[in-house]
């Protein structure tokens, strides 16, 4: 068992965690589905309005690897396809039935698993939907087909702000986890590594048997590209394949019951929902079917599909996508204060010690979606170097895609980060730095299709 | 409060985009966010916010230099009524400093926020909460001597030539207060030798018997060997608890090492000025005076065996390395090379201060130096770094 210390992590001190009491949730008439919240994917329609689907009925294909399908997680009637701008797909609503169909395929126990060829584990899982969910590190897309990956990494914990615990869901899943972790090294030549956090005492002894790796840190030391990062000894792993917990054990149910995963654990919290919790409900709910059963405290909200720095901003009638297993609500905006930079500060959450409140260091504060500053030129105060779980600089990195000097900013080791936002969040000149490395890491990712 | 927000908000559409003032949005913004935290949320992924911004930073350093500026007002004051011989009571003392000093405060900012405020339209950025340091800084590097008009005209070189043609603040690579200096040293350098610092309220024939006004760093440079520097700063006055204090003759807030120790305490408590350079600038300023000593003879210039804690408190040393070499945006980015910045400013600027007679002082002209190779010292121990990552290229 290795153990490894990510450094430069930072837990957001942010009110609204969720408890580990899980609501049930009824299942709503209306299940969605939503490609436009996958990135770097051009998805294409199989189904139009009106026609019949079940669970696990192929619904599109990303156009640029027809491999990557994803079903559907309803059976019913499509009822609508919301297009947006330029004709972005950006929901397919279904109607559900009152008895719903389900495409079901073989189901595996470990024995028949452990003696499947590849191929065949490879084509079951692209005709159950389950082959888009794996991640190809560092675009995050799904592999294509002939693909081998060296390795394969695996987080057991999540620690986004705020998005399930381990805890909650590996409830009665260990498993279809282990039986998920069988089926990725069936898919790999190389090794399958688990890394579990330091602090997870509850799921550890469960899964101890495939963990090979212990992390300490807190957000984002459990990301997989965080995990791909510390344990890459040469240039193959930069390909490796990274998939969190709850992905697995959707593998996992899916290869033991032989029809699509539908179950699933989200979170509500945030600093505006009153006594928020984990939710047991099912794949594309709407965020207001998910916030039925919550209050929230009076104001202007803003609702994020994912975590709080790394999700997607959303309407009430928006779905939660395949890949989001959290909902957070916050404030939007703030009032504004007179000579807010004279003040104390004692409120105000912040990584430096320029304010009272970053003295303080609470554990939560109230935090809203106000940018906290204007916008300024980089001042090279270094903070967003100490921010950084990958060791990156990621003002220089900014400094070279202004430039316009791709190459320079890739071998800067661009294609390392993350996503996790903290330079983002950190940065006094309220730089889009985040922003700006997703931005050029897709015109890559789309100069590399070509 | 909120009938002043009304008004800015009332005035805000005539300054965005399609108003009839789109041009001098920055001036706006400027004001607005001077007044009010500004009300734009985040539009990108990371939906929450660090409540620091950079007003806040330069805040954090304005702060810190207040003291200096009270004790520079004071001390200002104090030689003036030295010399002269008049009353030492801190009313009248206060007040002489107040004439002195303001009005170089207030052409500084008035000055430099013109020509802030001209680039920022032109270019179409927003105003840098950084001159506002810059405009703090300058005066009190000036020897209250110094006539106004060059005073402005300095601020106007430093802001022009040391920032804005290179794209304002951020985009600068010299220190803007610094280079503002540097122009006035060398276009009128008998303001700036070092010689009579102090103001003098009377005529010359009129001053107190005895007054030199020479400061510690000019007598020191001055003494011929075999005579020792120590003693000969001590023939003129100069004791080290005046140095530490700050009571001597000198630039308006940098002889004080004990405010710019309160400055310094402000800075590395919040975090805002970096440890690492202060520290290497020490290491480096110690290590040379060690040198120093070590070769000095009697046959050497008297000044090479000058004690470290005379030579750590004289001149402007405390308040350059705590100040000026601090400067995130001139010096280098990263964490390590801000360390070797520190240890080469403290080493050239006290060769300049003590081998080279032409210059009283070493350390604008040290920071100035390495401001330059700032770029270069990242670029070396970053590219060594980059060789210790495994390589994530296509």
């Amino acid at each position: 068992m290795k153990k490894f210390n990510v450094q430069n992590t930072y837990q957001l001190p942010i009110s609204g965690k969720p408890s580990t009491q899980v609501n049930v949730l009824a299942d709503p008439d209306v299940i969605s589905v939503s490609p436009e919240s996958l990135s770097l994917i051009k998805p294409k329609l199989l189904k139009k309005q009106g026609e019949k689907v079940q669970i696990g009925t192929p619904l599109f294909f990303d156009k640029r690897n027809p491999d990557a399908i994803w079903v559907s997680p309803a059976a019913g009637v499509i009822k609508e396809i919301v297009y947006g701008p330029r004709r972005v797909i950006l929901r397919v609503d279904i109607e559900r039935d009152k008895k719903e169909a389900v495409v079901q395929h073989e189901t595996l126990d470990d024995a028949a698993l452990v003696a499947m060829e590849r191929e065949a584990l490879v084509d079951r899982l692209i005709q159950g939907g389950l082959w888009s969910s794996l991640m190809v590190y560092p675009f995050k897309v799904a592999p294509k087909k002939e693909v081998v990956p060296h390795n394969i990494y695996v987080t057991v914990d999540q620690d986004d702000p705020f998005l399930p615990e381990s805890d909650v869901y590996f409830d009665g899943q260990t498993e279809a986890f282990l039986l998920g972790v069988t089926a990725l090294k069936k898919l790999t030549t190389g090794q399958v590594f688990v890394g579990v956090s330091n602090e997870n005492q509850v799921v550890y002894p469960k899964v101890s048997s495939v963990v090979t790796h212990i992390i300490e840190g807190a957000y984002p030391a459990n990301d997989p590209g965080v995990f791909i990062y510390h344990n890459k000894t040469d240039q193959k792993d930069n390909s490796a394949w990274g998939l969190r917990a709850q992905d697995v054990i959707r593998l996992g149910q899916f290869l033991s019951t032989g029809t699509y995963p539908i179950d699933r654990i989200y979170t509500v919290g945030g600093p505006m929902v009153k006594s928020p919790c984990h939710v047991k409900s099912r794949e594309g709910v709407s965020v207001e079917h998910l916030l039925s059963g919550f209050s929230l405290t009076k104001g202007k909200t803003r609702f994020i599909l994912g975590g709080i720095l790394t999700g997607r901003q959303a309407d009430k009638a928006s779905a939660l996508s395949v890949r989001e297993y959290g909902l957070n609500v916050l404030q939007e905006g703030q009032e504004q204060t007179f000579l807010s930079f004279m003040r104390l500060g004692a409120e105000r959450s912040t990584v430096s010690r320029t304010y009272l409140g970053g003295v303080m260091q609470k554990a939560a504060y109230a935090m809203s979606t106000v940018v906290n500053g204007g916008h300024r030129a980089c001042i090279s105060c270094s903070a967003c170097p100490e921010m950084c779980p990958v060791g990156l600089y990621p003002q220089l990195i900014m400094k070279s895609l202004h430039a316009n000097e791709m190459e320079e900013a890739v071998q800067q080791g661009l294609l390392d980060c993350v996503d996790c936002g903290l330079c983002t969040y950190v940065c006094p000149s309220k730089i889009e730095l985040g922003s700006d490395f997703e931005t050029a890491k897709k015109s890559l990712f789309e100069a590399l299709e070509q | 409060m909120k009938f002043l927000n009304r008004i800015f908000e009332s005035i805000e559409p005539q300054f965005l985009k399609e108003g009839k003032y789109a041009k001098y949005y920055p001036l706006f913004e400027g004001f607005y966010s001077l007044c009010f935290s500004p009300k734009d949320v985040t539009k990108s992924k990371v939906h929450v916010r660090d409540a620091l911004d950079t007003k806040r930073f330069m805040t954090i350093v304005i702060i810190s230099l207040l003291p200096c500026l009270l004790f520079g007002i004071f001390n200002t004051g104090y030689q003036a009524h030295l010399a002269a011989g008049r009353s030492l009571d801190l009313v009248p003392v206060l007040l002489t400093g107040l004439i002195e000093v303001l009005p170089l405060v207030i052409i500084s900012y008035s000055v430099g926020l013109f020509w802030e405020f001209l680039s920022a339209v032109i270019r179409g950025h927003e105003i840098n909460e950084g001159f506002l340091v810059t405009g703090m800084l300058y005066p009190l590097v000036l020897p209250s001597t110094i006539p106004l008009w060059q005073a402005a005209v300095g601020i106007t070189f430093g802001v022009i030539v040391g920032k804005e043609v290179f794209g304002g603040s951020g985009r600068n690579f010299l220190n803007p207060a610094l280079t503002a200096r540097a122009f006035l040293f060398f276009s009128y350098p008998s303001y700036m030798s070092g010689d009579v610092w102090t103001s003098l309220l009377v005529s010359k024939d009129q001053l107190v018997d005895g007054f030199s006004g020479a400061s510690a760093l000019a007598i020191a440079a001055a003494t011929q060997a075999p005579q020792s520097a120590l003693v000969a700063l001590q023939d003129a006055g100069y004791t080290l608890q005046n140095l530490v204090l700050g009571l001597v003759p000198g630039s308006i807030g940098e002889t004080s090492v004990l405010c710019v120790a309160l400055g310094a305490l402000i800075l590395l408590v919040t975090g805002v000025g970096s440890w690492r350079t202060m520290l290497g600038c020490v290491i480096g300023a110690v290590a040379t005076v060690s040198l120093f000593q070590f070769f000095a003879t009697d046959q050497t210039i008297p000044f090479l065996n000058l004690p470290l804690s005379w030579q750590l408190s004289m001149g402007s040393f405390a308040f350059a390395i705590v100040f000026m070499a601090t400067d995130p945006v001139s010096s280098p980015s990263l964490n390590s090379s801000r360390f070797i910045y520190g240890i080469l400013i403290g080493c050239l600027g006290m060769l300049i201060r003590v081998i080279n007679p032409a210059y009283p002082e070493g350390w604008m002209l040290a920071i100035l130096l390495m401001n330059v190779f700032a770029p270069l010292i990242d670029h070396v121990v970053y590219q060594r770094g980059l060789k210790r990552r495994v390589p994530n290229v296509i």
